[in-house]
């Protein structure tokens, strides 16, 4: 019903409902695209320009994105694009700082530390894999859309789940933690 | 107001979504970026100053498109009517020649006032978040992210920062990044 009738407004009154759709889609979803961002590159800053670039370039053509299925999808996808473009750009340098600063000094101390292995590791793998990885576990995305989003190939997505996944197994894992882990796992 | 409802997550429904059955470290790696994605706050976005400026971009792309036509067109003529050939093609020439086409001096003008206009940064520092934004955009400046941070010396909704700072000579419509406090932190 809301697609339909924006649709039709946006026929009828053009500029007008751009207007009030994008700012609006600008405060109620940058949130969301903000922890995409964080989580793919561990660090605010980046985070910070990744969704601003992105929301800039939806703005130039909100009228076609707007009239999209979801245009969170969409500003997603450009977000996800930039940040693949731009550490390709950077000749795979890390982009990333090193896991950032403990925020909530409340959660259980362990909690965190085991947390902590588990996104460092994350931030350790290669930029596309990282992408495949978090749009897997965080956004439950499937292989297909996965793979339409990046312009890959569902046979790729799949093999960089696999790959990454057990590289994240083996980094996150130390042998000192082993020991630690299934008791923690078993109280949640 | 019509709220926007979140991705959708099943939009296709070849693909399977996540299978119910994870293992514990899938669970794990879940869990763990759910939280990490949760530390810090979302900067506030300013879309207001994004489809300003990008209105801004576009009329001044068109004027300045128009314009080169414009400036074509004036050549074209120039050279089809060569001067001296025929009395009434040397005085459309000449008039030519003293009024120039009035949308290629407008193109002029307006790519001259975009590389000539730029303002100071004013301060910003120790106003509420509502009036910061206000004079940023009484000097032809735009907010770009505010964020928030624990402050034990300034008052909660204070800003604490702006970036770039004060005096710093910018385009007009530039982004100001403010910082606001969020009061002490307790604990």
């Amino acid at each position: 019903v809301r697609i339909d009738g924006r649709r039709v407004k946006a026929h009828r009154s053009g500029t007008g409902s751009e207007e009030i759709d994008f700012v609006e889609f600008v405060r109620q979803r940058s949130p969301a695209l903000f922890r995409t961002a964080y989580v793919l590159t561990g660090s605010q800053d980046v985070a910070e320009d990744l969704v601003q670039e992105a929301l800039e370039k939806a703005c130039r053509h909100w009228r076609r994105i707007s009239d999209a299925e979801s245009p969170e999808a969409y500003v997603r996808r450009v977000m996800v694009n930039l940040a693949n473009d731009r550490w390709r750009r950077l000749g795979r340098a890390r982009e990333t700082s090193p896991v950032p600063d403990r925020a909530d000094p409340r959660d259980a101390y362990q909690r965190v530390e085991l947390h902590d292995e588990v996104i460092r590791a994350l931030q350790a793998l290669p930029m596309g894999m990282r992408t495949v990885v978090v749009l897997h576990y965080l956004h439950d995305m499937g292989d297909q859309q996965i793979a339409a989003m990046l312009g890959i190939s569902s046979t790729a997505v799949r093999s960089q789940l696999a790959r990454g996944l057990a590289k994240l197994r083996a980094d996150a894992t130390p042998d000192r933690q082993q020991a630690l882990i299934p008791q923690i796992e078993g109280t949640r | 107001m019509i709220p926007i409802p979140a991705a959708r997550r099943d939009d296709d429904p070849l693909s399977a979504a996540a299978p119910p059955t994870m293992t514990a470290f899938e669970q794990r790696l879940t869990q763990a970026m759910e939280d990490f994605a949760n530390r810090p706050q979302s900067p506030r976005y300013d879309g207001d100053g994004i489809l300003r400026r990008t209105r801004r971009r576009r009329t001044l792309l068109a004027v300045t498109a128009s314009g080169a036509v414009a400036l074509t067109c004036a050549g074209v003529t120039l050279a089809l009517h060569p001067l001296g050939h025929s009395p009434a093609a040397a005085t459309a020439a000449v008039a030519d020649h003293r009024r120039p086409p009035a949308s290629a001096s407008a193109a002029a003008t307006a790519t001259a006032t975009a590389a000539a206009h730029r303002v100071t940064v004013p301060s910003a520092i120790g106003q509420t978040e509502n009036i910061a934004v206000r004079e940023l955009n009484a000097a032809g400046l735009s907010v770009g992210t505010v964020r928030s941070a624990r402050s034990d010396t300034v008052a909660p909704g204070l800003v604490i920062a702006e970036s770039p700072g004060l005096g710093t000579l910018v385009p007009a419509g530039a982004r100001v990044a403010l910082t606001v406090s969020q009061g002490p932190a307790h604990h």
